[in-house]
Order: structure tokens, then sequence, then C-alpha cells
């Protein structure tokens, strides 16, 4: 059954139109690739997948390891491990698949370099001062707070970061790292006390 | 130090919002609530460094590409022989391919503008200060522009017309548009027809009089716009409705072999445009109404622009 046959037959597209619309099109490409899942593999697909997930997951790196250039080289690293393997990887296991991978990249890195990457974070200024003093003061919070998040260990800052930055839902988390719902909360709940132990004591 | 919280979840069901009154009545009388308050609202405020997905699919592509030759464990000489004959042919091909006539590349210099026709009859229009290549030998398959900078294009119908930009694509079937692409952002104009905007995040479907921008945290936003059929800057006229000093003084960089000067810079905005062919008028065209002064060097390369 050739494209135009199946598209007419799944009512996507009246038949003999010149000019498909292109909604119709994406979507009749993300059935047949929903369909048959080593439809990863063409270039097309694998873009849009990049498109999708190459942000998050190396902001994901981010919050684990606190350096902008090794997160992306591994994000690098754990898409072309997908490609290499994309016959094997179906469309809907694409997220699990890279963050999974990333994650254990992630781990060799630090195994191999024995020590824990430096985190350096930038906590961008708020826009509204109103004397010299509470920009003092706000200043010196947030050097606090970001050098308190950079000692946090990388497990109770990933949850955080995530939680924080990204907006994600602890469900959402829980699904990303493959741990209850229940151990999310507790990371979190962790992290907080932590931080406020942490920024007492610089 | 402080006393300790009821359970190990307490403060994550806080930020939830899943606490019971009285739960929450007690974690507001705590000596240390104003300080968790502040570290969980100051953490949203922290920053991402900078990422472009176009130059990272780039870099995928090409990392690709390199690692493409698996390395195979050589077990005789006489494989060594033919990896050495097959390299032979191997460069011979690549040498070949060298020969052919390479992917054209359009490239503008300051103030220049050039135009073109694209194999399908297509054409496109390139302002200053910007970049465009194809591969006509793929273009039968697939008909992909590479862009920087900003450019016109009026699409002949037929399969999927895509314009790729460092932070972006833009997608058509047959439509005349602008894109404005520069270092991470990206700015479209749909002038017929429909357009396709494919940023990080949800895409967006433009029609023709609205103008879609890349928003920083990587959404796009949609405005209707009054619209003279073609982009001002074919006519010699660089519009800048709306946009903030800063832009216009970078744009007015791109028109003129100029350096700008603006002392005490700050986010103002401009409605208005300015002459493609006159620095001196481009000049006062901005700076009258903004109530800022210019001072021209005699060489004219270089201005200082100033408050009155």
């Amino acid at each position: 059954m050739s494209i135009g046959e199946f598209s007419v037959k799944m009512g996507i597209l009246a038949p003999k139109t010149t000019a498909p619309d292109v909604k119709c099109l994406l979507l009749l490409l993300k059935s047949i690739s929903m369909a048959k899942p080593d439809q990863i593999c063409e270039q097309s697909v694998f873009k849009e997948l990049f498109w999708a997930y190459a942000r998050p997951l190396r902001n994901f790196l981010y919050y684990k390891c606190g350096d902008p250039n090794l997160a992306e080289d591994l994000m690098q690293e754990a898409f072309l491990r997908m490609w290499a393997a994309c016959q094997k990887v179906s469309y809907d296991k694409a997220k699990a698949f890279l963050f999974r991978v990333a994650n254990n990249l992630f781990l060799d890195e630090v195994k191999h370099r024995k020590v824990v990457a430096k985190f350096q974070l930038n906590i961008s200024k708020p826009v509204q001062h109103f004397t010299p003093q509470d920009e003092l003061e706000e200043n010196e919070f947030r050097a606090r707070l970001e050098d308190a998040i950079a000692r946090l260990p990388e497990k109770s800052r990933e949850v955080f970061l995530l939680n924080r930055i990204e907006g994600l839902k602890y469900r959402e988390i829980a699904l990303l790292l493959d741990i209850s719902v229940k151990a999310v909360e507790k990371r979190m709940h962790k992290a907080l006390v932590e931080l406020r132990k942490l920024s007492d004591l610089i | 130090m402080s006393k300790p919280f009821p359970d190990d979840t307490f403060l994550a069901r806080w930020l939830n919002g899943e606490l019971s009154q009285e739960e929450e009545a007690d974690l507001r009388a705590r000596a240390d609530f104003e300080d968790i308050r502040k570290i969980a609202e100051g953490s949203t405020q922290i920053e991402v460094p900078s990422f472009s997905e176009g130059a990272a699919w780039e870099k995928l592509l090409a990392a690709r590409q390199e690692g493409k030759p698996e390395k195979g464990k050589i077990r005789s000489l006489r494989i060594l022989w033919w990896v050495a004959a097959a390299s032979v042919l191997a460069l011979a091909a690549v040498g070949y391919w060298w020969m052919q006539p390479k992917a054209p590349q359009f490239a503008t210099q300051i103030g220049e503008q050039i135009e073109g026709a694209l194999p399908d009859g297509s054409t496109y229009q390139l302002n200053a200060v910007g970049k465009l290549d194809y591969d006509p030998t793929r273009w039968a398959e697939r008909r992909e522009v590479a862009l920087q900078g900003e450019a016109f294009f009026q699409v002949e119908k037929g399969s999927v017309f895509t314009v790729v930009t460092p932070s972006g694509a833009v997608s058509v079937l047959g439509t005349s548009f602008n894109v404005w692409a520069r270092g991470d952002q990206l700015e479209v104009v749909c002038y017929s027809g429909k357009v396709k905007v494919v940023a990080s995040r949800a895409p967006v479907e433009i029609e023709a009089g609205q103008k879609a921008v890349l928003l920083e945290d990587g959404s796009l936003s949609t405005t209707n716009l009054q619209l003279t059929p073609t982009p001002s800057w074919f006519r010699g006229w660089t519009d800048c409705e709306g946009l903030p000093l800063t832009r216009v003084f970078e744009e007015l960089e791109r028109q003129y072999q100029l350096d700008v000067n603006w002392e005490n810079e700050s986010y103002r905005v401009y409605e208005g445009g300015f002459p493609n062919d006159d620095l001196e008028q481009a000049l006062k065209f901005i700076c009258d109404p903004m109530e800022l002064q210019f001072e021209l060097s005699s060489d004219k390369t270089s201005v200082r622009i100033f408050a009155k």
C-alpha cells in the first residue's frame, strides 16, 4: 500500500489534493514512525527527536556536573549511541534510552576522572533594587546560594534543579531517573535542608 | 540548632502545596522558614548557559561522519592489502568529489545585498552580512537552504522547502517569507501562504501578515503586522519598528562600514527605520526622535552617540 492510499484510507488526506496541509503530512509521518520503530534511523525522524530532547538532556547533565561543555559533549555522545543502536530503539522509548545512556556516561566520566566535576553556577540578577544596601545583600545571598548548590550531593542537586529550574513535577522526575516519587520527595526535602545548613556555614 | 522536621519529605510536600493547614502554620512559625523560602525562590533564578539546537545538530552530524569507519581488527596482511586498495579508491572518490562543482555558498559584506535563483526557480534576496548555501545536487530530493543573517524567499510550489538556521528551521510548501537569523536569535515574517517555524519548543505555523519571534525560553511568539508586499530592505530602507536601540545600531553597522559607540546604553525602543544609502540621514532618522546627538568622525567610519 502506498503512502497515498494509506493516507486516503486513514482519512487523513482527501484524495487528489494538490497542496496537502503541512500539518497533515507531519501527522502522517508521525503515525508511520510510530508504527515502525526502526524509523528513528531515518535522519528526519532522528532530527525531530534531537530537537525535542537535546536541550532537556543537556540541561539535565548540566545539573549533574555544572560544566556546560561536558554536558554538551555527553549529550552528543548519548545521541551518537542512540543512532548507532537505532534499529533497536523505538520512537516511544527514545527519551528513556537517551537519559539512561547519558546517566551512565556521566557516571563513567566521574569514575574516569576520579574527581567530581567542579560545579559552577550563575544565578541571574533580579531586576529591581531599591537601595545599594538591598543590592549588596541580594548579591551576597546569591553568591552563598550558588556556593551551597555546588556543594550539594549530585543526587539531591539534580532533583532539586530539575524541579526548580526546569519546573518538572516530582512524578516526571521520578520517571526520568527511574526512581519512586517518594525517593524524589526525600531528595527534594534533603536538598532544601542541606542548602539551609550550607548557606548558614558559608 | 533548629528543630527537626516532622518527616523526610516535608519540605518537598510544602513546595508542592500539599501540606495541611496546621502543618503549613507549623512551618511558618519556624525560625528558619524565611531562609528556606528565600532558598526555594532564589534557586528558580538560576541561568542555564545558552545552547543552540541548530549548532549542536551540525556538530552531531559531523561527529557521526567522523566516527563512521568502525574500528575493525586487521587480521592479516592480505586484508591490509585490500585496505590499501580500498583507501586508494576512496581517495580517488574524494578527489573526484572535490573536483565536482562545490555547493555554492553566498555571502554578503556590510551594506551589500544579493539576489539569486535556486534550481527550482524559487528566488532569494540576501541582506547585508549574511551567508546562504545549499546543495544543488540533492535539490531534487530535498529543498533545503542554510542561512545565517537575513533573507527573503519566494518559493515555487512543490515539495517542502526548508530554511535551516542555527536556532530553528522554517519550512513551507510555496510562499514568500523573510527570515532574520543572527546569533541565536530568529524572526520569521510570512508574506504569503503559510510558514511553519520549528525551534526548540512547540512548532508554530504563521500565515501572511504574521511574524514569529523566538523568545529566550525557546518558545515562539506570534504577532500580526501591517505588511507591504515585500520587506522594506529591498527598497533601500531598514525597518526597525519596535526594535530596541542596541539592535537598531547593530543593523546600522551591517548597512554601513561604521563603528557605533553609544555612551550610556539604555534599553529604549525605536519606532521607525533608516535609509541604507545615506549615513548622515540615517543617523538623523534614528537620533532626532530619540533625543540623541551624534558626532561622526571625519572619515565616517565611527560615530559617537550621546544624550542631548
